[in-house]
């Protein structure tokens, strides 16, 4: 299985007290066109970069970095405009996105303030992660040996901060790592096989015709759904989340979430019987089906939720390790 | 969902999963839009990465519950503001609605009302239109013009006039043709049956709290101002809404001896010789027999709160005819105000008692010596009246007040497009005196007299009863001779 981590094997839990490598000189690659001189003059005063010891050119060079990375918020292909640039890089936590990368090209007072601002919040938000003191303290002492770049790869010192691109806060960013690191460490400490990964027995009795009709119907349903209704149904039937849960997630109200999930459910009936119907039943003989066993039928729910229907986001990524 | 369900092999997430910038970004909602959709698409398929999305939220549980914002006091009322808005609006149309309608109706009453008295008079009453079974309508108005208005509190009377005002039927007239100037158009130029009806009916009540005319008369006089209000000239209104101001105080409330038991203050209260009928501010009737000496409280057989106590009068039944009569004389009348000169002479002059004082609320009859059609107002404060919208002519002029003989000048010409002044002194009389002046002749010489001489029939001239009427806040109406035993109307 893919992680959300990278090389979580080798992740040491404690820090190690040896001296930073030398850091690498630029954290992505270098962009096609630097910004108006004006318009870095104006996000680098905004950003307090100076306070982080990062000049005017490498905040400029990173700036455009983030820029050609995400494409200034477009979709892939799209050509932004110089009020669109502009407005894009106002709209970033710019002295967040100084301070991580004054981080993690190693400058000292970038460290000394992230440090005062973020090391107990990151602590809190471990042992709330984690349920446990220690393991929390722990988990936020390898991460913050991990951001401290104590890893190199290709003779170049590499910290996950030089990845935080200022779209959402800093805070937020550490909060997400700690829980991949935390998955992983799980991951590597918990070598249970999941029940979900069990192979269920083949059933013995027949599989009656209806009940295949039906499967076939509710597989042909759940695979016409919308991604965003499918993530609805998982984080709710699947990960048993709570309402509240997957309205912080999506960013509404939890009536909105309860509402919209009676109308999936809803619809979900009524496009069920729909296809059973086309499949050749009645509307009778549609509605009884829908009154079967849901252990007789032989579906995975987990499957037909997480079927992959789109590869934007894989073609997304891959546009941009090119870059 | 069935455990069972849940059970199968992970397909596993193709490709890459969002990271962690991509991931945080989405949970503060600062992804485009193209790229939640995107990561929204994963999620959906990737269980890791919900749960990482789940465990990166911000911890729910240790969440401060959200202070109370101080929001303004109107939040979450915002959909009944408009409501409000609009009930407020209706109320305040239908109390402008209904004011307008009764400062229109008052003028007339003054210009037909006889001799208003603060002394409870003896219920003597010559003649009185009754109720037509037919009709609500008639019946309605016949009901108010049989009541015999006791003098009553400032409340009482404004309940009166918002009844008179709510009734569709009494409310005559539009704005350019005030009520008052019509009676003297109707006195001139024809012998409309109904108002000389009306003002008998008055006479006969002599102290009578003054009542507009469309209540007075019968059903068929009121639509029949209506209409004569479409064909009169356009008329000045200045002293009708004088005599509008004056009308009110000339009506004398009820003394009390004693306050009521309940130690509340009189809601309504009418009076019939000695005895006194009373509701308090919480809707308890009280009565008294001997003028607000002694109460007793009344058991009251009806399950709602009574509102209002007046005095009225039954009388037999002869609505009908005056309803037919005051239709077949309104095309005459119609035609008759196409033929009048312009009317554009006043009188006006101040009534005075011996001693040169000045004599509010007496009334002055105007009479028109060529056709005897006759005008009454009322004077002010100060002793004045203003009788406008004359045809030039002779006039004969009659005061009478309570407590002074008639008083009567003849002859006196009021010239076109001026104001004639004539002043009345007074002498002390008996209120008799003017009773009988008033009821020996019709202010209005009618061609159709003869259909008046139905109020004369001996059915209509025996003398009413007067009883009390209490009026519930649902509308219902008990009547009762004694105020002990009550039935409902």
């Amino acid at each position: 299985m893919d992680t959300a981590s990278s090389n979580p094997d080798d992740l040491p839990l404690s820090v190690a007290a040896e001296e930073p490598l030398p850091v690498a000189p630029l954290l992505f690659d270098p962009p096609a066109a630097l910004l108006p001189a004006a318009l870095v003059e104006e996000l680098w005063l905004q950003a307090d970069a100076e306070a982080c010891n990062l000049s005017r050119a490498e905040f400029s060079h990173l700036l455009a970095s983030v820029g050609a990375k995400l494409n200034h918020n477009l979709p892939p292909g799209a050509r932004t405009d110089p009020s669109h640039t502009a407005a894009f890089y106002r709209s970033l936590h710019l002295a967040e996105l100084a301070l991580a990368q004054a981080c993690a090209l190693g400058r000292e007072a970038a460290w000394e303030r992230f440090i005062g601002q973020y090391r107990g919040p990151l602590i809190q938000a471990a042992i709330a992660i984690t349920g446990s003191a220690s393991l929390g303290e722990e988990l936020a002492d390898s991460l913050y040996a991990e951001l401290y770049g104590l890893r190199e790869r290709d003779g170049r010192r590499r910290s996950p901060l030089a990845t935080y691109t200022g779209r959402g806060s800093l805070a937020g960013w550490l909060r997400t790592t700690l829980v991949q690191r935390f998955r992983d460490h799980h991951r590597r400490t918990h070598r249970e096989t999941p029940l979900e990964n069990v192979d269920s027995p083949a059933p013995a009795a027949p599989v009656a015709a209806e009940t295949t009709v039906l499967a076939s119907a509710v597989t042909h349903t759940l695979l016409e759904l919308d991604p965003e209704d499918r993530f609805l149904l998982a984080a709710y039937y699947l990960d048993r989340q709570t309402l509240l849960q997957i309205a912080h997630t999506l960013g509404v109200h939890e009536a909105t979430i309860s509402r919209r999930l009676k109308r999936l459910v809803a619809s979900l009936h009524k496009q069920l019987l729909r296809n059973l119907c086309s499949s050749g039943l009645s509307r009778a003989a549609a509605e009884e089906a829908l009154g079967a066993d849901p252990r007789d039928i032989e579906i995975n729910l987990r499957v037909l939720l997480q079927a992959s229907q789109s590869s934007a986001f894989s073609a997304m990524r891959a546009a941009s390790d090119r870059l | 969902m069935s455990e069972l369900l849940q059970s199968g092999q992970f397909p596993g997430a193709s490709g890459h999963h969002p990271d962690a910038d991509q991931l945080s970004a989405f949970i503060e909602q600062a992804l485009p839009t193209h790229e939640r959709r995107q990561v929204l698409a994963h999620l959906a398929i990737c269980q890791d990465c919900r749960e990482t999305i789940a465990l990166s939220l911000p911890a729910l549980e240790i969440q401060p519950a959200p202070a109370p914002a101080h929001r303004p006091w109107w939040h979450g009322w915002s959909i009944f503001v408009p409501a409000a808005l609009a009930v407020a609006a209706s109320v305040f149309f239908v109390v402008h609605l209904r004011r307008a309608n009764t400062s229109i109706s008052i003028p007339a009453q003054v210009a037909t009302s006889k001799q208003p008295s603060p002394i409870v008079p003896p219920p003597r009453q010559a003649s009185a239109p009754s109720r037509s079974p037919s009709a609500a309508e008639q019946q309605a108005t016949a009901r108010t013009a049989n009541r015999l208005a006791q003098p009553p509190a400032p409340s009482a009377l404004r309940l009166q006039q918002d009844e008179i005002a709510a009734a569709p039927q009494a409310t005559p007239q539009p704005a350019q043709a005030p009520p008052a100037a019509l009676t003297g158009e109707s006195a001139q130029s024809l012998p409309a049956q109904s108002h000389a009806s009306a003002n008998r009916l008055i006479l006969a009540a002599p102290a009578a709290a003054p009542l507009p005319p469309s209540v007075n008369a019968p059903a068929g006089s009121a639509a029949q101002t209506v209409s004569i209000a479409g064909a009169a000239p356009p008329l000045n209104t200045v002293s009708d809404s004088s005599a509008l101001r004056l009308a009110q105080p000339a009506a004398p409330a009820v003394p009390l001896k004693n306050p009521l038991p309940s130690g509340l203050a009189v809601a309504s209260i009418a009076a019939n010789g000695p005895t006194l009928l009373a509701i308090d501010a919480h809707n308890a009737v009280f009565l008294s027999a001997d003028s607000g000496e002694h109460w007793t409280a009344v058991s009251a057989p009806w399950h709602d709160r009574a509102v209002r106590v007046s005095l009225v009068a039954r009388t037999p039944a002869n609505a009908p005819a005056m309803g037919a009569a005051s239709g077949r004389s309104l095309a005459t009348f119609a035609n008759a105000l196409r033929l009048q000169p312009a009317m554009n002479a006043s009188l006006s002059g101040v009534i005075t008692d011996a001693s040169g004082a000045v004599v509010s609320g007496a009334s002055v009859t105007v009479r028109d010596a060529s056709t005897s059609a006759g005008r009454t107002v009322t004077t002010d404060d100060k002793g004045r009246y203003l009788a406008e919208g004359l045809a030039p002519g002779s006039y004969s002029i009659e005061a009478a007040a309570p407590g002074f003989a008639t008083q009567r000048v003849a002859n006196v010409a009021v010239n076109a497009s001026r104001q004639t002044t004539e002043n009345l002194a007074l002498q002390p009389g008996s209120v008799s005196e003017s009773v009988t002046v008033e009821s020996s002749a019709d202010l209005i010489a009618s061609p159709r007299a003869a259909k008046s001489k139905a109020l004369k029939s001996p059915q209509a001239a025996a003398p009413p009863q007067a009883i009390f009427e209490i009026t519930t806040d649902t509308g219902e109406r008990w009547t009762s001779t004694d105020g002990a035993a009550w039935r409902r109307e």
